[in-house]
This record gives C-alpha cells, structure tokens and sequence, in this order.
C-alpha cells in the first residue's frame, strides 16, 4: 500500500469496477452483485475489501462451498474450511436471517473462516431484513467452546461469532432515507462521502476492471449499429 | 381489465411467512391520493403494458421527467442568469450560467471549442472533439471551475476516468448541428431570422451525447442532494442540463452572429422556444431498462395509474377537459404533420396526425352530442380509448393515452415525486421454494415460455468497448471465448432457477437452495425483489435474433426521460434513436415570470 494521499472514488465507479474484476475473476454472474456488496462494506467500515480482491480476485470470486450449519445446543455452527470471509458472508447472513426469523434469535459461529473480522458487512445488511446484528471475529477458544472443535483448519484462519435478532420497525429499502435507499447505513455513508482510496490500490482495480471491456476494431465498429457507407445492413443482422 | 400481480403474490404467502422490509412496496395508487378500488381495476396488466412494441409506442406525457422537472421550474419561477461569458468571436471559451431555485443555486458551467474539422460519427460518444463541455454543479460557482474542467479535459483521461470538479450533478458534451447551426449564425448576421422549415430538418442547434450524473466521473450521487433538492427526483438533474444546453446553444448562435456582422439580430422568442436539444440513443439504454427493473417498473405504474384514472373520471360534454384534449389533439396533429420532411421524418408521421384528427373527431362528437362512436358513455375516456383501439395505430393510441395523462398535471406532480426509489435486490433466504417458485411463474411466465434452446435464442452478445465504454451488440459466434458478457441473460437465468426448484421440496427455505445452488442468488434477489413491481422488465429476449432494440431505447429515451420526435435512425440495425428534448419550452425570462405549463406541441414559427 502506497504512502500517497488517499484519492476519491465514488459507489457507483468502485461497484462497477469491483463487479468486473469478480467476473473477470470467474465469478458466475448471480453471485457477484452480493460479493461486491460485501467487498464494498469491508472497504467503507475497514479499508480492506479492495486491497484483498486486488490481492486474490480468484478466491473471492469462487462459489462458497458450504454445507448446512449444524445446530449445537440452539447455536449455529458452520464449517467454512478456511473459505474468504466475504465470498461466503452472502450465505451466513442467509443462515442467520433464517433461524432469526424463526426463533427471535440467533447465533452462528463460522469456523475457519479466512479474515473473519470482515463478516462486520452482515450487520449492515440484516436490518432491511428486519433483523439487529453484530459480528466479531473470536477466539478459537471461545468458539471450541460454542461449537466444538473445527474439523480442521487452514493457516490463517479464523473463528467469528455472528448474533442476529428481530428489530420489529426495521427500515425497509423502501422507505424515504439513504440508508434504505442504498441498502445499509454504511454503502448509505458512501453515497454521502464517497470512497477514500490508496491510489494505487485504485489505479490497479481500474485496470483489472478494464479487462472487462473490448478493445477497438472494425467489427467493434458495426456492432454499434452505425454503419459506414457500403456496408450491408441484412448481413449484419 | 384488472391488475393481478398484488392480489396473486399475496395470497400465495404461507401461513407463517413474512416479507422481508426490502421486499415491501407501498400502493402507488393510494399514496398518489386516489381509490385503489377504482383505479386499480382499469389499469392495463403487466403482460400489455411491458410488450415491447406496445413500450416502443409510447410517447412522452406529463409524468416524463423533462415534462415534470419544466412544471416544477415554472411553478417556482427559477431564475437563469448568464453570469460570465468569455466566448471569443471564433467561437471558443467559456461561460457561466446562476440557476436560481428555491431554497438552492445550482451553476451550469460550459467549456466552448471551436474545430475545424470533425470525425464522422459527431452523434456518438467515441468523438474526442467536442464542441461542448459542460457542468452542472451543486451551489454558486465563478468562473474559476472553467479552469478546473480546462485542466482536467487537457490531463487527456479516458472518458470515464475524468475527474468532474467537485460538486458535479452532471457532465455534459454536445456537438453543433452539421445541417443548421452554421445556417442559424450565417442568418442571423445578415440581420434575418433562420427559416423555421430550415430548422425543422433538425430541431436543435447543439445535439447533446451523454448526459451522466449520479457517481460517473466522480459526480455527487443523487442521493447525496437531501430529500429537499429541487433535482433530486430521477433524471430531474439531466433534464435541467439538457434544457440549459438549449440556452447555450442560442447564446452561442447569437454571439457569433454579433461577432460576425454589425447588422446581426437576435433569434425570435418564438423560435427560441421552438428549438430543442437533439439527442441521439443506442444500446445503453437497452442495458439501462434491464439493470434499473424497480425504477422502469414504478415510471410506468405511475404512468398507467394516470392513465387509468383519467379513464375513471366522468366528464361532461361540457367539460372543460373536453376541450382541453380536443386541442391538445389538434396541437399533437400538427406537430406530427410538421415533422415531415424533418429529421427521421416518415409516412408514421402523416399516419399518426391523420390518426389523430380521428380521435378529435369522437371527441368533438361527445362534446356536440355527447356520445363517443353513437353510444353514450358512463365513462368517457375508457370509451375513447377503447373506440381508438379497433380503430387507429398502436403508435396513435398511445399518444392518445398520454394527452389523456396531460390532462391532470396536478395528479403527475403527485405521481413523479413516488419516484425515488430503492433499486436494493436482496434475497429473502426465509421464503420457501414453493412461494419462490410461484414468483417465478407468477412474475416472468413470459421469460418461461422463450424457447431458449431455439437457434437464434442467443444470437447476439452484449459488450462495452474499451475507448469510451460504448455499448455494443455482437454476434455470439464472433466471441471471443475469454470475453465478459455483460448483459444478464434473463429468460435463461428465470429458466435454469426454475428447473432446479421443480427438484426441490416446496417447503425447503430458499436459504437451503442457495447452499446447494449458489449461483442462483442473483436471480432469486430480482425475482424476490420485483414482487409487487409489475412493469419491471420489457418481456423479449434481449439476445435473440427478433429482438428490436430500438422498442426499448424508444420508452426510455421518449416515454420515460421525455424526448420528443423520436425516430429509429436508418441504417442502424434498429439500435440507434434520435430525438429531441425541450422543444416548445418556454425561455428562462418566460420560467421566471411563471408562464403556462401549455408550451407541448409548438406551432413551426
């Protein structure tokens, strides 16, 4: 990470940068909406979600694996196999949101989970579900001690605790302040203050993005519809 | 004719379920201040309404953007005043221009050029040469921003990697009309004025390409403006650009007009008004209509609420509505009339003003007799309507259906300010696939039925160029395999979720699907998130060979952001759609005294 002043990008230029380097990361289509919106509440709440895809845009861009969380005494506990926190966040919210919606309550604990701190984006998210949540990364101990023993680990991993319960009058994203309108209080703060990046972290996710693009030529040309002179229109069609 | 989408998805909530609060939309129909009970009935369903030739029909209306965004700066008596203006008599420089409205300035900010020699696609976005660089800016600004837009254009970034001054709304870039802006300059300095006919051929003197706001080149995101914003409602900040590139363009003919000879004159106010911004659209608008399905649904259930509740009121022979539609159909007759022999001008024209004159003829017909085609109505309008049905032009009837909205602007101001709206797709894991799979059938039965297997059902792709981003459409078989496809194959993506929920039990949570499927979650999002949104998507398959773009640039460009004249360019394999924004409207001194809303359908000077 370079020393240089940070520089200002907006939401909708970083989403669509980060939504094309997913793709050109191999994500399939109906998985990158939500990873990106994971990777933009890291970068907004902790300066880290674009330098981590910068770093692997592969991982996270791979479908999560993930099985059924097991229940342990009324906690949730699911294997993450060492998977990035913010390529399988989308799921454990999902889990979190289910049992909240049926019991009142809930607590998941992720087991080796890569960056565990990261999952702090599922808080944002779960009240236009109608859900209050918090998310911290804990100690193996402690998670041993909720969920039992992981059944492996890979090197540095971690666990993290997610806790969710209903917040009957939650906003909707329909209702008429930023906050909904955006989708979370913290893309919300991005919309009003825009994104402060490392200019180089910058500069290179605009390059990769650019990947996605098509470069000039004379067949490029047609395709836009506008046809020079002598060019046949029906054959084009 | 009733609307079923509300009624259908409802019940089919089981005992048990909740809907997530994204999901949740409120009655468009109620908080516009009207009788759900009523209106709702006679509005058109999804499955006429979002048929592509039926949206490519449909013109602008008092509820388009450029239409409410011209009330609402009349209403408030806005003030537009030239502050700098530092053009030289060759035609390059630089001026500032104060917009004055309640309670907020904003500043419109214009960089001039003056080429010799241009490249021969002017109307597209690829032109590194712009007559016209400009800026609206949140608060009050001096000259001293026209150096910071100078220096950014000089650093030589790529389009979208510029860097608007801070507080950009929108930057803008326009190019003069090769056919009538030179002619316009050349007339005026002769001490004539420019031939109204002559000017048809175009309508503008400054065509505008790209008007882009909300993040691009570092803009402010419209909802950072506050909720009390005077262009904070959709595509408001846009329109107020085009309108003020209209000025630009007349200052700019006059000054090289008083530049070029002693004996110039300034351009009539008739003229003035009757000149619009031209505007050309391609397939960007094609990618706009299926990334935004919440904003084009509620545009258009705002628009087909108006239009069914002025089908559900009663007015009398002498009504003054009667009246006002029967001019408002004259008006619209000529003006179609009038395009002839201008830009795009066809035999749809004559047809539509002939078609026209029919429906003022049952008009005058109930306000003489009081029967609409002999028969007494109890309802008017639906009785117009359903009368020009059997007997005019998809085309006809839906001018009609917008002068029939025109009516009620007090009713559109209410309608367009339910127009912000969430564009937030989330999943709701807690739904079962069963309810899942109701949506799916309930909402996109349409994109069921496409045969996706057919051999032209993915014919083309979609794609953006490096240079300018510019949308693109292309062969399938000309892929290259490592290219990123960057439409959303929706029928296909409806069709493959639904194969997989036949194979699910209906009582597993869409949670448990999405851990066995995970490449599904962003279709269930938009399925889940479109329920109660019934106009969301134009039901074609983009990437067909049958496909017309032109339908769905058409609705966008015309209906929804409210161009007028709006033609299909030749030779453009049907992807390209000029048009006109602003043409009739009235001049800042005119806005600023608060004069009629009646300025639609101007008369050639």
């Amino acid at each position: 990470v370079s020393t240089a002043q940070p520089e200002r990008a907006t939401l909708r230029t970083c989403r669509l940068a980060i939504e094309r380097a997913l793709l050109l990361g191999g994500a399939v289509r109906g998985r990158v909406r939500a990873v990106t919106e994971m990777i933009l509440h890291a970068e907004v709440q902790s300066g880290e979600g674009i330098a981590w895809l910068l770093d692997d845009p592969e991982r996270l861009a791979a479908s999560p694996r993930l099985t059924a969380p097991r229940d342990t005494d009324g906690t949730l506990v699911v294997d993450c196999g060492g998977q990035p926190s913010l390529a399988v966040a989308p799921e454990l919210a999902d889990m979190v949101t289910a049992r909240a919606a049926r019991d009142g309550r809930a607590v998941l604990v992720a087991r080796d989970v890569e960056r565990p701190e990261l999952l702090a984006g599922i808080t944002a998210i779960t009240p236009r579900r109608g859900f209050a949540s918090v998310a911290t990364s804990i100690s193996s101990a402690l998670a041993d001690a909720l969920g039992g023993p992981p059944t492996a680990r890979a090197p540095h991993a971690g666990d993290a605790l997610v806790v969710a319960a209903l917040a009957p009058g939650a906003p909707g994203a329909g209702d008429e302040d930023v906050a909904s309108l955006a989708g979370s209080p913290v893309i919300a703060l991005a919309v009003r203050n825009d994104l402060w990046l490392d200019p180089e972290s910058w500069e290179r996710l605009q390059t990769i993005a650019d990947g996605a693009l098509m470069p000039e030529s004379e067949r490029s040309q047609l395709d836009t519809g506008v046809l020079p002179p002598g060019v046949d229109e029906n054959t084009l069609l | 004719m009733i609307v079923r989408p509300q009624a259908a998805v409802s019940s089919a909530v089981g005992e048990g379920e909740r809907s997530m609060p994204f999901a949740r939309a409120y009655d468009v129909v109620a908080a516009a201040g009207l009788d759900p009970e009523i209106v709702r009935p006679v509005m058109r369903p999804d499955e006429v309404v979002m048929d592509p030739a039926v949206l490519g029909a449909m013109p602008n209306c008092a509820v388009s953007f450029s239409r409410a965004l011209m009330r609402r700066m009349i209403a408030e008596r806005w003030q537009l005043t030239r502050t700098h203006w530092g053009v030289s008599a060759a035609g390059a420089g630089g001026a500032v221009y104060r917009i004055q409205a309640p309670d907020h300035v904003m500043t419109w900010a214009v960089l001039v050029n003056s080429f010799d020699t241009y490249s021969f696609d002017r109307e597209r976005a690829i032109e590194a040469n712009w007559d016209i660089v400009a800026v609206l800016l949140a608060g009050d600004r001096d000259e001293s921003v026209l150096g910071e837009l100078r220096d950014e254009l000089a650093a030589g970034r790529r389009r979208y990697h510029r860097r608007a001054p801070d507080d950009t709304i929108i930057l803008a870039h326009a190019n003069r009309s090769d056919r009538v802006f030179q002619y316009t300059v050349d007339s005026l300095a002769a001490g004539l004025q420019p031939e109204a006919r002559q000017i048809t051929q175009a309508g503008y003197l400054l065509r505008n390409v790209g008007l882009e706001g909300n993040g691009f080149y570092r803009s402010r995101a419209f909802l950072s403006l506050g909720p009390d914003h005077p262009i904070r409602l959709p595509y408001h900040g846009e329109m107020l650009a085009a309108y003020m590139l209209r000025e630009v363009s007349i200052d700019l003919a006059e000054h090289l007009a008083a530049a070029a000879s002693p004996d110039a004159v300034a351009m009539d106010p008739a003229l003035r008004r009757y000149l619009g911004v031209g505007n050309s659209s391609g397939l960007g608008l094609v990618f706009y209509a299926l990334q935004h399905p919440r904003l084009l649904s509620r545009w258009l259930e705002v628009r087909e609420v108006a239009l069914a509740a002025s089908k559900c009121s009663q007015p009398r022979p002498d009504s003054p509505e009667v009246e006002r539609l029967s001019a408002l159909l004259r008006a619209r007759s000529r003006y179609a009339r009038d395009d002839v022999g201008g830009d795009g001008a066809s035999s749809d024209d004559v047809a539509l003003a002939d078609e026209l004159r029919v429906a003022d003829e049952l008009v005058g017909e109930f306000a003489t007799c009081g029967t609409i085609a002999g028969v007494r109505p109890e309802y008017a309008w639906r009785a117009l309507c359903d009368t020009l049905a059997e007997r005019v032009g998809r085309r006809t009837l839906e001018a009609v259906h917008g002068l029939l909205i025109d009516l009620d602007t007090q009713l559109a101001d209410r309608l367009v300010r339910l127009t912000v709206v969430s564009e937030v797709e989330d999943v709701d894991p807690t739904m079962t696939c069963g309810r899942l799979e109701d949506l799916v059938h309930s909402g996109f039965e349409w994109a069921l039925r496409i045969d996706m297997d057919a051999p032209d059902a993915r014919r083309y792709w979609y794609y953006r160029s490096i240079d300018v981003e510019e949308p693109r459409r292309g062969l399938r078989a000309d892929k290259p395999p490592d290219a990123v496809e960057l439409l959303i194959d929706l029928p296909g993506e409806v069709q493959a979720l639904a194969a997989d929920l036949r194979h699910r039990p209906r009582d597993e949570r869409v949670a448990d699907l999405l851990l066995a499927h995970p490449h599904h979650r962003g279709i269930v999002a938009r399925v889940q998130s479109l329920e109660n949104w019934p106009y969301h998507t134009p039901r074609a398959n983009v990437h067909g060979r049958d496909f017309r773009p032109a339908d769905v640039i058409h609705v966008v460009k015309g209906a929804f952001f409210g161009a007028d004249r709006c033609h299909v360019v030749e030779r453009s394999l049907g992807r390209w759609v000029r048009g006109l924004f602003h043409s009739g409207a009235p001049t800042p001194g005119e806005i600023a005294a608060g004069t009629t809303d009646d300025w639609m359908y101007p008369c050639l000077p």
